[in-house]
């Protein structure tokens, strides 16, 4: 046990680590496709370390419930990672229905920024708000039901046995097609809950237009930067829910002699464990490259057409449970 | 559905598995059609969705590849995946642009229509029972979705141009149900059909740039005030 | 059996002391005596029958005029009769004061006649927790009716205490109206139980086997017990009748009298057993389409009060998805998916009694001294009552089901319940039912998180909206109190949650041997759950631990850096007031649209024509169509067909000696001629 939890526990950390990398992943993608240079690939970091030495300034309206949505954000987020695995090995915490708990992190964090939002008393913040209150009304239920029909495809009940189940995507050309839709469902609802094109958009200075980022105007300082560490965690996760999805290597799969006759790593395995963590981190990595080919390619939808995204992403998901249901 | 799996892989050259993605691929096409708001993009879809139908006959096909058989496909591949799109794309490149209509049925609704669709066919298909062919249990519920799909395209759009692309798939889907027994003469009938519908294509691909020219609109609605 | 009788003597006679001692306000408190007596007695009684799982009976030699006065007390019983107690007691608690409190604020009532409410009403307020037991604790069907009928006839006299409010009034004739029509389906139902069965006694009816018409017995019971319970469609008396009473009875109305219905359910499933398979179909059918059209409609209702209310219908939607669920796993005997159902709907209930009854009370609260509870007056209020905000804060999260709370861990259960229901079945056409359930749940959590983030977010927080909620203040003493006790209760269920389940353990086994004796829940089903519940609270915990970190870390930094103060930005507009934020119908307004064919909004636009419009209306209103099509199918044809036959009552004797004239001659031609 204790040999799998260092790599397990490294994978958290280094996924805390890098998630503010994927928004400047996107940047640059959609930079280099529209002819210019773009922002350095690390500039989240550099904007989280400048908010942090900045003082918040605060609305008169708002009450003790304006500060909480970046911490609540961010331990949910955390709280997500603890039960979601990196890479060959299960994930630090699982626990039968331990998928159902992502969705309810998912829930915590936006609950918490919609009463934000709303704390404010300004009438933009309560149009995000209601925008983002919708979207995510629709979008939750799909999200449970993909994880749903993964768990079926798989028998098991947590998060960790779904993903590294030790099937491999490649043993039945049918599997293939059911993770590839299942991949593209979730695909098509990280958009949206991720504030993306074509449901929303990250960089639109029009209020009127926004969704995420309209709900987080009146945040400033270490409240912005924990907003915005805290919504690159949740692509992270979604980013490496898909990822995990498309790569179910399990700890089967690691070659024999992975552990010695005492249980901890030998060489061999060890070595195994990087690749397949790197292998999980490229996948991450062509996901953001994949979101900002989207969103260099996209126009953003008409509000009234948004929720279409998701009748797309549930039929997907339909098809997908069609597809393995016997 | 193992036994069917083993027949079908005597059958056919290709196995189940790889059948199974064909096949997942029409139906998630049919979807995206029926999701679909810009006729730019369905017309693409279109072309995807012939070009996978062409070449099914020689997928399907069991034993040697004769010269009849590659040509056949071949001639299927042609219409079906250049010859038909180029004509819609022809008659789109036409028209002025306009901003897409709202339709009769909107698009998630008619996506989760086509999905409702779908499941009724494959429950259609379990109460089949055992076919003589094979293969026809396994191309039954894409084909009978993928002509749902087309007549719900033409139920629901309100633009000429968009209707047309539901007699299309719905063609798509009468061939699907045909591939199965196109072992030898019941190609031809398919062809046949096929040819009725090019001619239809290039017929209506004429009259959608009179009917333009006669309303000033693609909308169907139109065509109410000459009922009489 | 002696602890209930006691129970029953204490609020009996309490009612009875209320009763004699008249306008004083003592009567108010020995009312509120006997009940919180009568609770506490209650709950050292009960508890540890539930933990030991076993049931005790007994009988009174009192004369009915049919059946028989016979007690038991079982697991499924003592399961209902923990809310009971605990909010009756709060209830009582809460008596004295709530009723001094509406009293005051209506001087034409508190004059020479007002106080003589007060007897009444603490007369009826012990019977009321008196007959909720007694419908519990009853195992004869006469004695059950009796019970049922005192229980359901007693809010009437409730709801409107002042009796001076037009609207109160009408929530007090539409509840009696469904409490009566409800009742109708019960009668039959036990009529026929008894027929068949030869006997009265629910052991009798536990013990035969063979039910001729057991499906309609079992819509029956669906239909009469929905009444109470408030399925959609049956639902028409809860928004306005929850929404009119004080305080003291909503609590009683929402968290304990709609379970009654549940357990009414329960029980006759308990006698008639598990039925065929289309019986669990229809409760997964009814919980579903309850669920989603009463969140919907919840969360389109312009006021707090009203949005509890048809959330306590869709909760109660949420319980019967899974009972129905948990019955079909049976027959397909798929025992963990059952075991975690069972739990799911018993952990549920006790949840829902305890954040609803939270969330009703802080609402009361807010409606007492800003005199209204509509989104577009209030907000604002989280600055002014921070006790009264947080709790509700707390509550609205726990029925949101937000993760370390109360709300989210009983839908836990369930959704894992589906998806085991599913795994047992892999490759069968009935997967498809249980992935139906657990996405309707899904949809429901969505949009309960929807709705309650607005009741929230639009009375509790932002700015003012009106200067009816700058009038706001805490409420009293005791009130914070309770409040604070309910919330205590939230945090601690979400805490104790594998506990919980150990001590439905012996419940959930009874229950299943009842319903169908060949159906085994094996110890391997039920660890599923209580692992599921022990990690829950232990993420639960860390959740908590990592919030409060960053909270901490939030503060070290703002320490450091100092804070600023500024008006909100609003996008550069120089004037904001605080009617320019979204206020409840604007908030769903986009929602509305999106689902217009399940919530109808009826929504009037004004036409601006012209340089200078006059001044125009736009109007957002949504009527509950459920709840109208009764009016439309039922109410209006027996009203048409009384005024026609109110043309028969003439007035003139010879007009009614020939109708009995007439009546004569037709019974002689039936007797003669057709027997």
């Amino acid at each position: 046990m204790s040999a799998h939890l260092l790599p397990s526990l490294c994978g958290l950390l280094l996924s805390l680590a890098l998630a503010p990398l994927l928004p400047g992943v996107i940047n640059r993608v959609k930079a280099k496709m529209g002819g210019r240079q773009g922002r350095p690939l690390l500039q989240l970091y550099f904007d989280l370390a400048k908010l942090m030495r900045k003082a918040p300034v605060y609305p008169y309206a708002s009450s003790a419930f304006f500060r909480l949505p970046g911490p609540a954000g961010v331990a949910s987020g955390i709280t997500a990672l603890l039960v979601l695995p990196f890479g060959a090995l299960g994930a630090l915490v699982s626990f039968p229905g331990d998928f159902l708990l992502l969705a309810g992190c998912f829930a915590l964090a936006r609950f918490c920024l919609i009463l934000a939002a709303l704390d404010t008393g300004s009438a933009f913040e309560g149009m995000g708000a209601t925008r983002e209150a919708l979207f995510s009304a629709l979008a939750e239920p799909l999200f449970l039901f993909c994880l749903l029909i993964l768990s079926y495809h798989m028998q098991r009940f947590t998060l960790s046995g779904m993903l590294t189940g030790g099937l491999t995507p490649l043993a039945s050309h049918a599997d293939w097609v059911f993770y590839l839709m299942l991949a593209c469902s979730l695909f098509l609802l990280l958009l949206p809950e991720n504030s993306r094109i074509p449901a929303d958009d990250p960089n639109t200075h029009l209020e009127l237009t926004m969704i995420h980022e309209v709900m987080i105007l009146d945040h400033s300082g270490p409240d912005l930067a924990l907003l915005e560490y805290a919504s690159a965690l949740k692509l992270w996760i979604f980013s490496l829910l898909i990822a995990g999805i498309l790569l179910p290597a399990g700890i089967e799969r690691l070659p024999a002699g992975s552990f010695d006759a005492a249980g901890s790593w030998t060489a061999q395995g060890i070595s195994a464990l990087f690749a397949s963590m790197g292998l999980n981190l490229l996948a991450v990595l062509c996901i953001a490259v994949l979101v900002g080919l989207v969103e260099s390619l996209m126009a953003r939808f008409r509000m009234e057409r948004v929720p279409q995204i998701f009748t797309l992403a549930g039929a997907i998901a339909c098809l997908a449970a069609l597809s393995v249901w016997s | 559905m193992p036994d069917i799996a083993l027949a079908t892989a005597a059958l056919s050259g290709l196995n189940a598995d790889g059948l199974q993605v064909i096949l997942g691929l029409i139906v998630i096409s049919d979807m995206c059609l029926l999701a679909a708001e810009r006729q730019r993009f369905s017309i693409r879809l279109i072309a995807l969705q012939g070009a996978i139908l062409g070449l099914l006959p020689l997928l399907v096909h069991s034993g040697e590849k004769d010269a009849r058989l590659i040509a056949i496909t071949a001639l299927f591949f042609l219409i079906k995946a250049a010859l038909l799109p180029l004509v819609l794309r022809r008659t789109y490149k036409k028209l002025p642009p306009q901003p897409p209509s709202r339709p009769y049925l909107g698009h998630s609704l008619s996506v989760l229509a086509g999905l409702g669709g779908f499941v009724f066919s494959l429950w259609l298909g379990s109460r089949l029972g055992d076919t003589a062919n094979p293969l026809f249990s396994l191309f039954f519920a894409p084909a009978f979705a993928t002509i749902f799909a087309g007549l719900l395209l033409i139920v629901a759009r309100r633009r000429a141009l968009s209707q047309m692309f539901g007699y299309l798939v719905m063609e798509n889907g009468i061939y699907l149900l045909g591939v199965p027994m196109a072992q030898h003469d019941a190609i031809w009938l398919e062809l046949s059909v096929l040819l009725d519908i090019m001619v239809a294509a290039f017929v209506m691909g004429i009259a959608v740039r009179h009917i333009h020219l006669a309303f000033h609109s693609m909308d169907v609605d139109h065509f109410a005030c000459i009922k009489d | 059996m002696l602890p209930y009788y006691c129970v029953l003597l204490l609020l009996f006679g309490g009612g009875l002391i209320s009763l004699a001692l008249g306008s004083r306000a003592a009567s108010l408190r020995a009312a509120s005596f006997s009940m919180c007596a009568a609770s506490a007695l209650g709950l050292a009684a009960t508890l540890p029958l539930l933990l030991d799982g076993a049931s005790i009976s007994g009988a009174l030699p009192l004369p009915l005029p049919l059946g028989a006065c016979s007690f038991t007390v079982d697991p499924l019983s003592a399961v209902f009769l923990l809310p009971v107690f605990v909010l009756s007691g709060i209830s009582g608690l809460l008596l004295p004061s709530r009723m001094l409190l509406l009293c005051q604020e209506n001087p034409v009532a508190s004059g020479s006649a007002g106080n003589a409410h007060y007897g009444k009403h603490g007369f009826f307020c012990c019977v009321l927790s008196a007959g909720m037991v007694l419908t519990l604790i009853a195992s004869d069907a006469v004695l059950f009716l009796i019970a049922w009928e005192v229980m359901s006839l007693v809010p009437f006299f409730l709801i409107s205490p002042r009796d001076k409010d037009a609207a109160e009034r009408h929530a007090a004739w539409m509840y009696l109206v469904a409490a009566h029509l409800g009742a109708l389906p019960l009668l039959y139902l036990f009529a026929a139980l008894t027929t068949e069965s030869g006997s009265t006694g629910f052991f009798a009816f536990a013990a035969f086997e063979g039910w001729r018409n057991a499906g309609l017995l079992f819509l029956l019971a669906l239909v009469g017990f929905g009444t109470k319970a408030g399925l959609v469609p049956l639902h028409a008396w809860i928004p306005e009748a929850h929404s009119c009473a004080p305080a003291h009875v909503t609590i009683l109305l929402s968290g304990a009298i709609l379970k009654l219905g549940l357990y009414g359910i329960m029980r006759v499933l308990t006698l008639i057993g598990l039925g065929d398979v289309w019986w669990a179909y229809a409760l997964m059918g009814a919980g579903a389409f309850s669920g989603i059209l009463a969140i919907l409609l919840g969360l389109v209702q312009p006021g707090m009060k009203r949005t509890l209310a048809y959330s306590s219908s869709e909760n109660i939607g949420i319980i019967c998805l899974a009972l129905g669920g948990a019955m079909l796993a049976m027959h397909l005997q798929a025992p963990t998916a059952a075991a975690l159902l069972l739990a799911g709907v018993f952990l549920h209930i006790w949840s829902h009694a305890a954040f609803k009854s939270l969330l009703f009370l802080g609402a009361n609260a807010v409606k007492d001294s800003t005199h209204t509870d509509a989104f577009r007056l209030l907000g604002g209020l989280q600055k002014r009552i921070p006790l009264t905000g947080s709790c509700m804060a707390l509550g609205s999260a726990a029925i949101a089901g937000i993760p370390p709370l109360n709300g989210f861990m009983s839908e836990l259960l369930i959704y894992a319940g589906f998806a085991a229901g599913s795994h047992a079945v892999h490759g069968r056409e009935e997967a498809f039912l249980f992935w139906g359930g657990f996405f309707m749940l899904g949809a429901i959590a969505g949009m309960a998180l929807f709705a309650f983030t607005r009741l929230f977010g639009l009375g509790f927080l932002g700015a003012p909206r009106s200067d009816a909620a700058l009038e706001v203040r805490e409420p009293c003493r005791l009130m914070q109190g309770a409040l604070l006790f309910l919330a205590g209760l939230c945090v601690l269920m979400s805490l104790c949650g594998a506990l919980l389940y150990t001590a439905l353990t012996p419940l959930l086994h009874s229950f299943a041997r009842r319903l169908s004796p060949a159906f085994f829940l094996p110890d391997g089903a039920l660890e599923f759950g209580s692992s599921i519940l022990l990690y829950y609270a232990l993420t639960g915990l860390a959740i908590t631990a990592l919030f409060s970190l960053a909270l901490l870390l939030r503060k070290r930094v703002v320490a450091v850096n100092g804070t600023a103060q500024s008006p909100t930005w609003d996008c550069g507009y120089t004037a904001p007031s605080a009617r320019m934020q979204y206020s409840g119908g604007s908030f769903s307004h986009s929602l509305a649209l999106l689902l217009r064919p399940l919530i109808r909004s009826r929504i009037t636009k004004p036409a601006i024509q012209g340089l200078f419009p006059a001044e125009q209306e736009a109007r957002i209103s949504t009527p509950d169509w459920s709840a109208l099509l009764w009016e439309k199918l039922i109410f209006h044809p027996v009203e048409l067909l009384s005024d026609y036959a109110k043309g028969l009552q003439a007035g003139l004797v010879n007009i009614y000696i020939l109708y009995i004239f007439i009546t004569l001659i037709l019974a002689l031609a039936w007797a003669l001629g057709w027997s």
